[in-house]
């Protein structure tokens, strides 16, 4: 009798599996954003802003009418959607990633000694959290455009109100975790005075769990700009902001579908390739899932 | 006898919870000589490594709370320092092992950054100097080619290295005093006897004290010169290990012996002790363990007994042998 010995299937796939697990689609779509934000003046075949009122709502190229000047068509103004789309990548991106630095660094600020010392402290901290949770961001975005004018400083200030307190929130459970863990005794058992433990032994195990929030919170982050900017009381026009350009082609879906679809997509892709991605660390972040 | 290093007065260690406060430490008082190693001896919730954290000052806070007594380094009282000159002695002159290896180093440093952490803290050395102490350290614990696994991870090590690397933190700085709190109880059996033996060659060579947090009377007879049973917040009797072993006073110190199961002897069902340790937030009015206790009188059951000295340095808290 003979036995067949087999290499088994398992074996041969794990090490495929890895490679299949990195969200490649995400992180080139990515890659590819941050390089057209970056190097916009060269990519982009037009001005962003100029208006050619000879050439208004010119369709995409391969629809009947367009041209191959202007591949994703013109709007309303006659300016170039493409040109338009690509510098509107730096501006999703400066203003998301501004609000994200300054909004992520308050959290933290405030969750780090809410979390550790805990009691009064926390309490006090973790209320001004639950305030600034309940408070209608929008709302607040849309009286601040009213009263002072529409500006990039008036919407990163809203979108920081929006996302610090999720910040917070997630460190300070985090931070109470961590400080109950026993090296955290140790250190105090060998002398580290409370500066020390918070900045040397719990702030970078806190960093895994900020790349996740971080990464959900830029799309987010993209969205709420967008949103404003539809409102018309974000990024002030002429900008080429994407949220901005989804507005001007509302009243035209019917007729002209191409000047609100293509900066839409942009925000699509940009935003679900984040949360893709920020799913996929989480999944590798997490120590409860990390092999020991 | 010597001065002792450190002098446990009448520590009362309270915690406020909802049921009221638990008197997790009530009255406890012993000393610790030079040299030394004290066991200290009781069933899992007696107080054991509250008394331990209470001497460094570490009760978990809010909820715990130094009440009373005094606790004496060399004369001076721990209780009444500031926290800056706490930081100072802690890890400087007296440590400790906590229990279990798995959580006690931080999983993103290596080890190397984390046992010349109080070392950098105490001695001030920096750059190479302190990266040699370091790994000369970690030799002392026998780690080995310790100079090449400075800049490995917690995760890289087994169970019993990791509690070696424990012991190196707590022993780098060379402190006077070490608080083992059950520093083998997750280490299985060849690598406990491995890790105790290590401890004592270490005592020897450095002369520093103990105190042994354990319930195992195999590795109180192993390394111990004294031992105190606790039992409900209290310490019941004292006895260097000769004498406790020989001559129990206290009826809980004997039936603790007596649990020990015998290899000789074929019995049916091995000895327990009857009952629950009470609770620690309503105590009885009186001993504590006499409702356990298959000697106890009416009067055990509402007068607390008095400390009995037995003989120099064996003392018990018992009506039985007053």
């Amino acid at each position: 009798m003979q036995i067949a010995i087999r290499v088994p299937a398992a074996r041969v796939k794990r090490l495929v599996v890895p490679l299949r697990q990195v969200p490649v689609l995400p992180l080139a779509i990515l890659l590819l954003l941050v390089l057209t934000a970056l190097l916009a003046p060269v990519l982009a075949p037009g001005s962003p802003t100029e208006q050619n009122l000879g050439k208004r709502l010119l369709p995409p190229a391969w629809v009947g009418g367009g041209s191959w000047d202007y591949p994703l068509g013109t709007d309303l103004f006659g300016r170039d959607i493409l040109s338009r789309v690509i510098y509107g990548a730096r501006i999703s991106l400066m203003i998301s990633m501004t609000a994200i630095g300054v909004g992520g660094l308050f959290g933290i600020l405030v969750a780090l000694p809410a979390g550790y010392l805990g009691g009064r402290v926390d309490m006090l901290l973790m209320r001004a959290v639950d305030v600034a949770l309940s408070i209608p961001t929008i709302l607040i975005g849309i009286v601040l455009a009213v009263t002072l004018g529409p500006s990039y400083e008036a919407v990163i200030s809203v979108i920081v109100l929006f996302v610090w307190p999720r910040y917070a929130r997630q460190v300070r459970g985090e931070t109470l975790a961590i400080k109950q863990r026993d090296f955290i005794a140790l250190a105090k058992i060998a002398g580290s005075s409370r500066a020390r433990i918070l900045i040397v032994h719990i702030f970078p195990n806190l960093v895994p769990t900020l790349l996740v929030l971080s990464s959900l919170q830029v799309g987010a982050a993209i969205i709420m700009e967008a949103t404003l900017s539809f409102l018309g009381v974000g990024i002030p026009p002429p900008a080429p902001a994407w949220g901005v350009m989804v507005a001007d082609g509302k009243d035209l879906v019917v007729s002209a579908w191409w000047v609100s679809l293509f900066p839409g997509i942009a925000i699509l892709l940009t935003v679900l390739s984040l949360n893709l991605l920020g799913d996929w660390l989480r999944d590798r972040l997490d120590p409860k899932l990390r092999q020991v | 006898m010597t001065q002792p290093l450190l002098q446990v007065e009448n520590l009362r260690t309270y915690f406020l919870s909802r049921w009221g406060t638990v008197k997790a430490v009530d009255g406890v008082s012993f000393s610790v000589h030079p040299g030394e190693t004290l066991g200290l001896v009781g069933e899992s919730g007696c107080g054991k490594s509250v008394t331990c954290l209470s001497i460094l000052r570490l009760v978990p806070q809010p909820a715990g709370k130094i009440v009373g007594g005094r606790v004496l380094w060399e004369g001076e009282d721990l209780l009444k320092k500031s926290e800056v000159e706490m930081r100072r002695i802690r890890g400087g002159c007296i440590s400790m092992i906590l229990q279990d290896p798995m959580t006690s180093l931080n999983p993103v440093f290596s080890i190397g950054d984390q046992v010349a952490e109080g070392i950098a803290i105490h001695r001030r050395l920096k750059g190479k100097t302190l990266w040699q102490k370091t790994a000369e350290v970690l030799g002392l614990v026998r780690i080995s080619s310790a100079k090449a696994r400075l800049r490995d991870y917690p995760h890289q090590f087994s169970g019993g290295m990791r509690q070696r690397v424990v012991g190196a933190i707590s022993l780098a700085c060379e402190p006077r005093l070490l608080i083992a709190d059950e520093p083998t109880t997750s280490l299985d059996v060849t690598i406990q006897l491995q890790y105790l033996n290590l401890l004592k060659e270490i005592q020897r060579r450095s002369g520093v004290a103990m105190i042994f947090v354990t319930h195992d009377f195999g590795i109180v007879a192993k390394t111990c010169d004294r031992v105190a049973v606790m039992y409900a917040g209290r310490i019941v009797e004292i006895a260097s290990v000769r004498d406790l072993f020989s001559r129990p006073a206290h009826p809980y110190t004997r039936a603790l012996l007596d649990s020990i199961p015998n290899l000789e002897e074929q019995v049916d069902r091995l000895y327990s002790i009857e009952g629950q340790p009470p609770a620690l937030h309503s105590l009885p009015p009186g001993c504590a363990f006499a409702p356990r206790c298959p000697y106890a009188t009416r009067r055990c059951d509402h007068e607390y007994p008095p400390e009995v000295s037995l003989n120099s340095g064996h003392m018990a808290l018992c009506w039985r042998v007053a």
